[in-house]
């Protein structure tokens, strides 16, 4: 059943974000068609300028729209699914609630790594274009000096901290991935939470929102002193052993599974134990 | 399919909404299999809360509900088809894919029967739903409903707001599509129009349920029909 929920929810979350990623697409190459022309180079009048500026600012917003639409379809697909009339489809479908809280989160889960790939490459699609037509070198040579500074970098990373890069990148791969169930995590309970309300849930939600935000940032805190002032004044970062390293990343990604559990069970409980669709 | 349990069975079955609204009082009840039953009571008795803890869209405050003797889950959702009071469907999908939903999710759901029940009424499959009247909707979550070959169809006010010719072509679908072993729990207070094809009744007032009796016996019992008891009992 899971995998069909996961069908289900793909088909009803792709548009948006698609739709967005294209209009991200369009502007994009907009933006890199003026440095592959002569446009930088007119004289500069009111139009160049208005059509520069606007392209400049067309882009910074759907950079930031297709991030807001990712985060808006995964928070609003959840509350409309499932605590409005939509409810009385979901929860009667013969389902896990287990499954029907996974197939929502895995959808959101890989729309945002979508997103933030796609967000990368249209970045850096611009910048090699604007670069090689500023310091007038070919895209060929831009990416060959990109690739020979990013890989000084990751040797010297790989010296100072004496970690293979592979296991390097696979450890910060499942931390990012940890960290980003937990933001989807965080916002299906708080909107699970404002469930709990009489009346105002979605006021709830917001309230256990900023409540939850406050817990989980002053438990950082208290649990982060001790381990920067371990770091501050007991070691040079580069006298920290691999396994040191590895010991730090892998309680990191323990903390980040524990909190996603945590926020899992908040949800399976409340829509499992506590539901009461209006 | 344990036969050997009751169809569903509600055990001092509780709700109190906010602390102090009591809905549903202590209900017992057994519904049994095979059988048409008429869920009656006036607007606030608790009908459409009972339906909705069956279903497990509200959480009971005491007392338990049994589907074939397991609690509302995933296996109960399986044998219950149920149409709610209100129009659930998503804005954005169209008729089509609904029902393909249905026809994913549900084993007993039957296409072409769907589809022929589309086809009677002119509803085409490609509309989209966000473009269909509120009446439509209804029909075609009926179309949704009766497609199925559950064990138990619950379907609550299912001919409230209709005008008179769509309250028979409810009735009429309602007859011709569901199967003879399940059990239908009729929830209405329009009584006059379904009278005729109930076996059993219920009257629930103030989240009680004060009667439960073969129709026929009402009858002879009081000497009027289901529908002129129903006014004496709950007069105002």
């Amino acid at each position: 059943m899971l995998k069909k929920l996961i069908k289900q929810e793909w088909k009803s979350f792709f548009p948006a974000p698609t739709i967005t990623m294209i209009i991200l697409a369009v502007v994009t190459l907009i933006m890199m068609s003026t440095f592959m022309t002569s446009f930088w180079e007119q004289d500069s009048n009111i139009f160049v300028d208005l059509f520069a500026s606007l392209t400049v600012l067309t882009y910074i917003i759907c950079l930031a729209a297709l991030s807001l639409c990712v985060t808006l379809c995964t928070v609003i697909r959840f509350y409309k699914n499932f605590f409005t009339d939509e409810g009385y489809l979901m929860f009667t479908l013969p389902v896990k609630t287990s499954d029907l809280i996974l197939s929502k989160t895995l959808v959101a889960v890989i729309w945002r790594l979508i997103s933030f790939l796609f967000i990368i490459l249209s970045v850096f699609g611009i910048a090699s274009v604007g670069v090689s037509y500023l310091s007038d070198t070919s895209i060929v040579q831009f990416f060959k000096e990109f690739t020979d500074m990013f890989g000084e970098l990751f040797s010297e990373m790989q010296t100072s901290m004496s970690i293979p890069l592979p296991l390097l990148f696979f450890w910060l791969l499942l931390i990012g991935i940890s960290t980003c169930v937990f933001d989807i995590l965080f916002f299906y309970a708080c909107i699970c939470l404002g469930q709990l309300w009489s009346r105002h849930k979605i006021g709830g939600a917001v309230i256990a929102y900023f409540a939850l935000r406050f817990i989980f940032r002053f438990f950082r805190q208290i649990f982060a002193i001790p381990f920067s002032d371990t770091l501050y004044y007991n070691y040079d970062l580069e006298n920290i052993s691999a396994g040191t390293w590895i010991l730090g990343m892998f309680i990191t990604l323990l903390i980040m599974c524990g909190l996603c559990v945590a926020l899992y069970c908040i949800c399976h409980f409340i829509m499992n134990r506590k539901l009461n669709l209006d | 399919m344990n036969l050997s349990k009751p169809l569903v069975e509600l055990q001092g079955l509780t709700k109190i909404y906010n602390g102090s609204k009591l809905a549903v009082n202590q209900m017992n009840l057994i519904i049994p299999r095979g059988r048409i039953i008429g869920l009656l009571g006036p607007n606030g008795s608790g009908k459409t809360t009972m339906i909705k803890m069956i279903n497990g869209l509200l959480t009971p405050t005491n007392g338990s509900v049994l589907i074939n003797g397991e609690p509302p889950g995933p296996a109960s959702k399986a044998v219950i088809s149920y149409l709610p009071e209100r129009t659930y469907l998503p804005a954005g999908m169209k008729v089509r894919d609904i029902i393909s939903l249905f026809a994913q999710f549900y084993q007993d759901f039957s296409i072409e029967r769907a589809y022929n029940m589309l086809q009677m009424l002119s509803i085409p499959p490609t509309a989209q739903l966000k473009t269909l009247s509120k009446g439509t909707k209804e029909k075609i979550q009926l179309i949704l409903v009766m497609s199925r070959q559950a064990q138990l169809y619950i379907l609550d006010e299912p001919i409230a707001g209709v005008d008179p010719a769509a309250r028979d072509y409810i009735l009429h679908t309602i007859m011709t599509n569901y199967n003879h072993q399940s059990s239908i729990l009729l929830s209405t207070h329009l009584i006059s129009d379904i009278e005729g094809i109930l076996d059993e009744v219920i009257f629930i007032r103030y989240g009680q349920a004060i009667m439960h009796a073969p129709a026929d016996a009402v009858r002879r019992a009081h000497g009027k029909s289901v529908d002129a008891y129903f006014r004496e009992v709950f007069a105002c």
